[in-house]
Parts: C-alpha cells; sequence; structure tokens
C-alpha cells in the first residue's frame, strides 16, 4: 500500500486529521517547519504503527498519536495531577476567543443560509452595500439543504463511516458551497475595507456598529468555511464515484437554480421578452422592476457576476438612474402583463422585512407608485341615491385608513368613478369633524397640497387625471393611527339604466380579503345589484342594501341595474350657484337618431389576461356583423400589430402601435367608430402623441370609444381623455357581458340631451328635480370647453363654483380656515354640498302636516 | 489563577527542553543510516515525565532540518514503506554540545540554588 492511497484510514480519522492539520498549519508555518512533511512523517508514523494492514486507522488510534499534538502550545495543559486543563486566556483572550469561534465552528455550515437571510433582510447591509446573495426562493431551498447537509455532517456523523450516499451529498453541497463562497471573498474584503474607513472618519465612532460588523461578517464567512468543511469531510472519498457522482449533481442543480437568473439578464439586456418569459426567473424580473433609484440593478448572484464594477453601492457607483427604473418596470409589464407595483407582496423573506422600513419615495408626489407597509384602508361603506327622471346617480364612498406604523404615511389611490362621473364633494375628518373641502383650479389646490404634506399637516387632494379616474391623495395617515374621507360623485345612468359603482383601480395600501364595504343605495325607482340581499320600502324611496367584498368590488366592474325609468323628455331643477337671471336649469332630450348599420374597426389589446375574453370577444363581433355593421380588428401583437386571427394573447403589450394602425385602418375604410378594448396599461411604453397628433388634425373623423375589460390604470387614456372626445366607454362586469356591452357602445350615439335656462321668476315646464342635474350640466360644459381649448382659468371658475373636480379643476381639505384662507381657497359651505336625500322623521312629518292644517284652516277663516 | 501560570510553566519548559532531548537522543544512538524517526518518536514517548505526544515531535524535526541541523533521507524497506532517517549535520552536532553545556550549567545553577 503506497501512502497515495489512502483508503488505509477510515472516512472519519481522515477528516480528523485533516481538521488536525488545518487547525495547527499555520502555527508550523510561523515556528519554521514545513506543514507537508509534516503530513508525511505523520502519515508513515500512523502506517508503521497500525500493524495489521489489513485494518483501516481509525479516528481513535489516530487521537492516540496527535489527540494531544496541540497540548504543549495551544490551549490544552496538563495540570500537576496529570488532567487536562484549560488554559486562562483572561478577559481580553477569551474575547477574542469569543470573536473568532463562529469563523471556526462547523455549525455555522447549517445555520448559513438562515443567518445570511436574517443578516440582509434585518439590517439590509448586505443588500444595501453589495449584494444580496439569496434571494430568490430557489436559492433559499438549496441552500437551506446545503446548510441540513453540513448539519447533519457536523453533528451526527462524527463519530460513523460516511461514505456512498453521504460522500455523494459532500459533493453534492460542495458545489453550491463553493459558488457562494467564490461570492463572499470581494464581500469580506470590501466590507473590512469600508468599515475601517468609517472607523476612522468617524474617528472610533463607527465602532459602535462593532457587533453588527461581526455579524455581516460572520455571514460571510460561512460560505467559505462550509465549502472547506464539505472538502474536509470528503477527504477520505473523493476519488470514488458517489463524490464525482455529488459533484456533478450539485453542479446540474446549481445551474437549475441559477440559470434563470442569468437567462433574465441577458434577456433584460437584449430586449428580449420571449425569451425571459419562457427561461427566466420572474421572481428576479419582479425584484429588479421594483426597485428605487438607490438600489442596485446588479445586487442578486448573477447580476454581482454580470456586472462587476459597479457592485459597490456605497461608492454610489451601482445606483440606477430613473430611465433604468422605468424600463425595468415596463420590461416586467411586458414580461407578465402586470404593473410590479400592483404584484399583491414582494416575494422575498429579506425583501418584505426590510420594506417596512424604507420610505415612500412618490409621497406627495403625483403617481400612486409602490405599496407602502402598514398603511390599510380597514373601512368603506357606499352610500348611493338614484333620481330617475333626471337620470342621474350620486355616490358618497366613505373610507377609513389605518397606519399601523411607527411612522407617517400618505395613502394615494386611483378612483375610477362610473362611466361619465365627476366628484361633486370630498371630505375629511379633522379631529373627528368632518370639513369639506375647497375647488379650485388644479394647479392651485396641488400647490396648496404639496405645501401642506411638506408641512405634515392634514390635508387629502382630488385631481382629475383622465379617463374617468381621479387621483386621491390623504396624508397623513398618522402614526398607528386612522384617517377618514368620503368622497362624493355625480354620475349618469347609461342607456340601459345601469349605474356603476365606484371602485378603486390602483392603490399604494393594503386591505384585507374579507373586507366588505357596506352598500345602501335608494332612489325612485326599482333597483337591483347582484350581492345585494336587502331591498324594499325606506320613506318614499326604495332601497337595496348588503355588503360586498371590497375585493370583488375592485376586481369588476359592478352596478346597480335601475327600472322602469320615469320617460320624462324635459326636467329642470333650481341651480343654487347660477345668477338669478339663469337660475333654471332646463333639459330636453334630443330626438334619438336612427340606428343605421355602421362600419367599426375594434383595436384590441392583445395582452396575456385578453385569453378569457377571447371566445366572447369573437361572438361579439359576429353579432355586429349580424347586425349590418362592417367590422375590422386590428390587434395589439408582440411582434406588433396583427390583422389576422394569429395573435397570441401573452404578457403586456404596448397597444399604442395598433391604435395607431386601427386610425390608418379607419380612415381607408371611412369608418364610423374606432373602439379600443383595453385591460390595464399601467405604463405608458411608446407615448400617445402620434395618436393624438392624428386624432387632433382630423386625419379620421372616426369617433373614438372605449371598452374597460381591466379596470386598473391606463397610463395612455390618462393622455388621450381630455384631449380628444371618448364619446362612449363600456364597462363589461365579465367576458359574458362583452357582445352585449360592444351593442351598447355602438347604439349610444341616438342617446343626448339640450339644456338651456330660464330666469327667476319664471315656471319651467317639465318635471322637477334635484340639483345633481346643475353639477351635472356644468360638468359637461366644462370638458366640452377642454376639449374645445376653452380659457381654462373661466373652466376652472365654473368648475369651482359647482363644486367639480374636472380636468382644470381639484378639491383639497385642509386643516383649518387659516390654512384655507393662507392659499386664497373658499371652504365649500356644507349646505351647498351635495348628499344623500334622506327621509324625514315622523315628528318632522307631523309638524309639516300641523302647519299645512293651521295655513289651510286660516285660509278657510280668511274666505269666511 | 497560581494553578494556570504553575501549567504555562511546566509547557514552557517542556517545550524549551524537547529539542534539547531529540538532538541528545539523535547523537547517541544513531546506527548506519542514522536514526529512524519512528523509533526515535517512540522512544522519546516513552520516557516517563516528558510527557509528550507522538505528533508533536514531527513538526520539531521539520523544524529543525529546515534550520539545517538535522538532514533526512528515505530508505527502502522491506517490511513496509520507505522509511525515514535523520542524521545530525555538523551544526546540530554543534548545537546540541552547546545545549548539553548550558543545560548543564543551568542544572548546577539551579542545584546551587536549591542547596542554599
Amino acid at each position: 500500500m503506497t501512502m497515495d492511497e489512502q483508503d488505509w484510514m477510515t472516512t472519519e480519522a481522515r477528516a480528523s486529521f485533516e481538521e488536525w492539520m488545518a487547525a495547527n498549519e499555520a502555527g508550523w508555518v510561523w515556528e519554521g517547519a514545513d506543514p507537508s512533511e509534516i503530513r508525511e512523517d505523520v502519515e508513515a508514523h500512523l502506517l508503521a504503527r497500525r500493524g495489521d494492514e489489513n485494518l483501516q486507522v481509525t479516528r481513535e488510534q489516530l487521537e492516540l498519536v496527535v489527540g494531544e499534538m496541540m497540548a504543549p502550545d495551544a490551549e490544552e495543559v496538563r495540570g500537576s495531577d496529570g488532567r487536562k486543563k484549560k488554559r486562562d486566556l483572561g478577559f481580553w483572550g477569551s474575547l477574542v476567543k469569543l470573536v473568532i469561534s463562529p469563523f471556526r465552528s462547523r455549525v455555522m455550515m447549517g445555520i448559513w443560509p438562515l443567518m445570511v437571510v436574517m443578516v440582509a433582510g434585518s439590517t439590509g447591509m448586505l443588500d444595501f452595500l453589495f449584494f444580496d446573495p439569496i434571494s430568490r426562493i430557489a436559492q433559499l431551498v438549496l441552500l437551506s439543504g446545503v446548510g441540513l447537509v453540513g448539519l447533519i455532517g457536523h453533528i451526527f456523523l462524527r463519530k460513523k463511516q460516511v461514505d456512498g450516499w453521504w460522500a455523494f451529498l459532500w459533493g453534492m453541497a460542495l458545489v453550491p458551497a463553493v459558488y457562494w463562497g467564490l461570492f463572499s471573498i470581494p464581500s469580506l474584503v470590501m466590507g473590512t475595507i469600508f468599515y475601517g474607513y468609517g472607523v476612522l472618519v468617524s474617528v472610533g465612532l463607527a465602532l459602535m456598529a462593532l457587533p453588527l460588523f461581526f455579524l455581516c461578517f460572520y455571514a460571510a464567512w460561512a460560505p467559505i468555511l462550509a465549502a472547506t468543511g464539505f472538502w474536509k469531510l470528503s477527504a477520505g472519498s473523493r476519488k470514488g464515484w458517489p463524490w464525482m457522482a455529488g459533484l456533478v449533481a450539485g453542479f446540474v442543480t446549481l445551474v437549475a437554480v441559477e440559470a434563470p437568473a442569468y437567462v433574465t439578464r441577458y434577456g433584460m439586456e437584449h430586449d428580449d421578452v420571449a425569451l425571459v418569459r419562457n427561461w427566466g426567473s420572474e421572481e428576479l424580473l419582479q425584484q429588479i422592476a421594483s426597485q428605487g433609484t438607490w438600489q442596485l440593478n446588479s445586487n442578486d448572484t448573477s447580476g454581482h457576476v454580470l456586472n462587476l464594477g459597479t457592485t459597490v453601492n456605497v461608492l454610489d457607483e451601482g445606483s440606477q438612474s430613473l430611465e433604468d427604473v422605468v424600463a425595468s418596470r415596463s420590461f416586467y409589464y411586458r414580461v407578465t402583463g402586470r404593473d410590479v407595483f400592483d404584484v399583491k407582496s414582494e416575494t422575498f423573506l429579506t425583501r418584505q422585512l426590510r420594506r417596512s422600513r424604507r420610505g415612500d419615495e412618490n409621497q406627495g408626489g403625483d403617481v400612486v407608485g409602490k405599496k407602502v407597509s402598514g398603511l390599510d384602508l380597514g373601512g368603506s361603506r357606499l352610500d348611493g341615491h338614484v333620481d330617475g327622471a333626471s337620470g342621474l346617480g350620486y355616490w358618497e364612498w366613505t373610507m377609513e385608513f389605518h397606519n399601523s406604523e411607527l411612522m407617517q404615511r400618505e395613502a394615494r389611490m386611483q378612483v375610477q368613478l362610473p362611466p361619465g362621473g365627476v366628484v361633486s364633494r370630498l371630505t375629511l375628518w379633522v379631529e373627528g369633524e368632518p370639513q369639506e373641502a375647497a375647488f379650485a383650479a388644479k394647479s392651485k389646490v396641488t400647490a396648496a397640497y404639496k405645501s401642506v404634506v411638506q408641512a405634515r399637516r392634514d390635508p387629502v387632494l382630488v385631481r382629475w387625471i383622465g379617463a374617468d379616474r381621479v387621483l386621491v391623495q390623504c396624508f397623513p395617515v398618522p402614526e398607528r393611527g386612522t384617517m377618514k374621507i368620503r368622497l362624493g360623485v355625480t354620475a349618469p345612468l347609461d342607456s340601459d339604466g345601469r349605474l356603476f359603482l365606484p371602485r378603486i383601480s390602483e392603490k399604494n395600501f393594503a386591505f384585507d380579503d374579507d373586507l366588505e364595504t357596506r352598500v345602501w343605495i335608494q332612489g325612485d325607482v326599482e333597483m337591483s345589484m347582484g350581492g345585494l340581499k336587502g331591498e324594499g320600502a325606506h320613506g318614499q324611496w326604495r332601497e337595496v342594501h348588503g355588503a360586498l367584498d371590497l375585493a370583488d368590488l375592485t376586481a369588476s366592474h359592478t352596478h346597480v341595474k335601475c327600472e322602469g325609468l320615469p320617460e320624462e323628455s324635459v326636467v329642470w331643477t333650481k341651480d343654487q350657484f347660477a345668477p338669478a337671471n339663469e337660475r333654471y336649469l332646463i333639459r330636453e332630450k334630443r330626438r334619438p337618431e336612427e340606428a343605421r348599420e355602421k362600419s367599426i374597426v375594434l383595436v384590441v389589446d392583445g395582452s396575456g389576461y385578453f385569453k378569457e375574453w377571447q371566445a366572447s370577444f369573437q361572438e361579439g363581433v359576429e353579432s355586429l356583423k349580424n347586425h349590418g355593421h362592417k367590422v375590422r380588428v386590428v390587434c395589439a401583437a408582440e411582434e406588433g400589430v396583427r390583422e389576422d386571427d394569429g395573435a397570441r394573447f401573452v404578457g403586456g403589450q404596448d397597444n399604442m402601435p395598433a391604435l395607431l394602425r386601427g386610425l390608418e385602418v379607419a380612415a381607408e375604410v371611412k369608418a364610423d367608430e374606432l373602439i379600443w378594448l383595453h385591460g390595464d396599461q399601467p405604463i405608458d411604453l411608446e407615448g400617445v402623441e402620434g395618436f393624438l397628433q392624428l386624432m387632433e388634425r382630423g386625419f379620421s373623423k372616426v369617433a373614438f370609444s372605449t371598452v374597460d375589460l381591466g379596470g386598473g390604470p391606463n397610463r395612455l387614456l390618462e393622455q388621450i381623455e381630455g384631449r380628444i372626445p371618448v364619446v362612449s366607454s363600456g364597462r363589461p362586469g365579465g367576458p359574458e357581458d362583452l357582445p352585449g356591452e360592444l351593442q351598447r357602445v355602438i347604439r349610444r350615439t341616438g342617446d343626448g340631451f339640450v339644456f338651456r335656462r330660464a330666469p327667476e321668476g319664471t315656471e319651467p315646464e317639465g318635471r322637477e328635480v334635484w340639483d345633481q342635474l346643475a353639477r351635472y350640466s356644468v360638468w359637461e360644459r366644462v370638458m366640452a370647453g377642454v376639449l374645445d381649448q376653452g380659457s381654462r382659468e373661466e373652466l376652472a371658475k365654473l368648475a369651482g363654483r359647482y363644486q367639480l373636480v374636472t380636468p382644470v379643476s381639484g378639491a383639497v381639505v385642509l386643516e383649518s380656515e387659516k390654512q384655507f384662507e393662507q392659499f386664497g381657497l373658499d371652504q365649500v359651505d356644507e349646505s351647498t354640498a351635495p348628499s344623500i336625500p334622506g327621509v324625514p322623521e315622523p315628528s318632522t312629518v307631523m309638524l309639516v302636516l300641523i302647519s299645512m292644517m293651521s295655513v289651510w284652516r286660516r285660509r278657510r277663516g280668511g274666505m269666511a | 489563577m497560581m494553578e494556570a501560570s504553575f501549567d504555562n510553566w511546566t509547557v514552557q519548559l517542556r517545550k524549551g527542553i524537547l529539542e534539547f532531548c531529540v538532538l541528545s537522543a539523535m547523537e547517541s544512538e544513531a546506527d548506519a543510516n542514522g536514526t529512524y524517526g519512528y523509533d526515535l518518536v517512540r522512544r522519546l514517548v516513552r520516557v516517563k515525565g516528558l510527557d509528550v505526544a507522538e505528533g508533536s515531535i514531527y513538526p520539531l524535526l521539520s523544524r529543525m532540518r529546515k534550520q539545517g541541523l538535522l538532514r533526512s533521507k528515505l530508505v527502502e524497506s522491506e517490511s513496509g514503506p520507505a522509511r525515514k532517517y535523520y542524521r545530525l549535520t555538523a551544526a546540530g552536532r554543534a548545537r546540541v554540545m552547546a545545549m548539553k553545556s548550558y543545560y548543564d550549567e543551568m542544572q548546577a545553577a539551579v542545584g546551587e540554588i536549591r542547596n542554599i
């Protein structure tokens, strides 16, 4: 047997021998000895001492020779009684030993992944300063397995022969341990340099963070320890096939875990959406896309490898530009069809832990942005009223936000109003008392809000952003406190007598899946609504009420169906905001156009969600054709635009090329209608100016309508509406409603009203209705004025007087009268604000009757 | 505390004397090839009071070889792997003479002090 053959020593003895060598090597070199020579000599000694050459040297035999090797030099010494004793290291020696011990403890092999996750998650230092070594679930699973194998190896298998399957596992675990160990080396070096620098520039103050530094250092050191540990454990079996097979298996597993991340980065670099969708890691993509400018784009293992040189965030070399951040978010949308900010929760523990301490980069800004931790919608109620004769409804939506964090938060949301709806009331509860808003020019209320947000006082702001949507901002929801607001919305019933409910289309807060909204809707007509069980009479009103899941309300279009609407051709109202000579507003129904066959161009969003709408869409197209309409379909597809049936409906598609092509087709065929069927478009991929230019310049005289299949944010429509007329908005509740909704959108041109005014003292003809009619007519007038590019200042004044949130006006509630005065804003008098009509109390009814009786008696008396 | 310092003292004493013992043993018991390392180690371990482990002598041998006090050679063996033999160099012999002289002086000095 030669020295090279290692099976003369048991695996366990070999492992101990290697451990012994490693522990003493540095000391021997320092003393001037040659460790390789010592290895040879001790192995020769063991062979000579073994006796029977058919037996293996065991760990116990090894210990007889080397067990007390360290006795004269290290901590163990013999006392006068001959027993082993620990050397007294003193206070500083003990402290150094305590600090050093984790670097030597093999237990670290097992707890390493957990430790890295906890250190990275709780401090954010690894991620923020350098990179996140375990950023994905697959990595955590793999490294937990590696840790478990290491732990078992060192705790339970020390006194047993370990080869075969164990050798396989040592080999398998070695590969990822080496891979992650290599990542640790630069972090250890750079971390030490930076910390040392920090200590110097802080004149020693940074020494207070020494335990944290060591914690990070241990976490980075652990994979190196694990790699050397697995190497030593496999000392006796490295030439056997199980260990080799383990290496191969480890490599394959590592590739399976890491390859999707590298594919993702490659795909992003080369703008290959399909590659990332099919082979990439959505989890990593989500992490990259949800990062802010202050974060490294390259802070996972794959990014660390592919972006060497830009990995030190503290030097500000690795942080991203705003363009990078937007590009990543767009790429995520194109791959998945979802907005990364709308993903329910970030997927990984470390990010969940960190997120809570991060600020809100969109606070006081103009977008909803990312969800912020600790902020929830804790309560919600909707009260509504329908006036059949005017064909108008009014909603009051009361919401209460809860903040469980120890810092103030801003609640932001986009609210999608009913089609053609307008915000006509805004209330904030300040110290338990409801305070009404001031309605004024958008720029004026926005400036007031931003100024007050900076001063950290109590405002709420509502601005119109297009596409039947408003942006609501409330600040501050106090730390561990609540904030309550109420939004009033005036909206018309559609031609089928439907009044849609407002809904949240984008938000930066969460709510429980089972949070219910109490709904009460009353009116002078018969009403029904899916999910509401309570119904009956309430004074002079019919009513339906009940509770609906807010999640359901947020996920789809919901409406109240009104039956038996009165056929009033002329209605009027007393307009409290108009001058005396225009006191009465009279509305006459326009004679409906006769139905005719039309040429229609349908532009379809080819994003992934459309698959579930595809069948009903085909059905709708057939139905339109059966009604004699000519239909052309243009579809936004991954390859650009398709006009055949070959669209695949994947990811998130940029709809603007298809809209432009739709306009070209409309011009070619002289189409009457261009209808855009769209879902959410949370990202503005290309801009809308090309489309607006063609529409504004009259390239095609087509009427532009939309059918909203999603209900989420739509950046394109936000920019389109208010610039060109959007004549109708369809809102199917689900795929089954789509054919009918398409028919309804086509039919809409038959509706329409004419308004005129009459002075005080005259008696208007027709039926009197509520004053919402006046508000709504002004809303239509302001919208028409905006499209006709009328004076925005005059329009803003008009909208402000009628308490409306429009493209030119907004609403803001401030904390005090002084603040309103400071910003030159007039707070709405509560008596002039719209409200849900109440039912008179019985006593009130009696008082009215008694008064009427006495008047009648006096008149009779007088006549007599 | 006293026990700990005593332990340290014994460690240092043993450490200092061990090198002298090894060199002395090699000087007195070399055969034609020199001293067989394994035999040397076994012999030293059996000496009562010296309290030394087998494995602890090899680093000493390695260091002394690198210092030029010893030289080694491998000799083929019919009964097993090649054996390593050590022989003192001239410098090694000079060192052991100097050590012996110093040790005798030291022993005398200590004896004198103890007899006072």
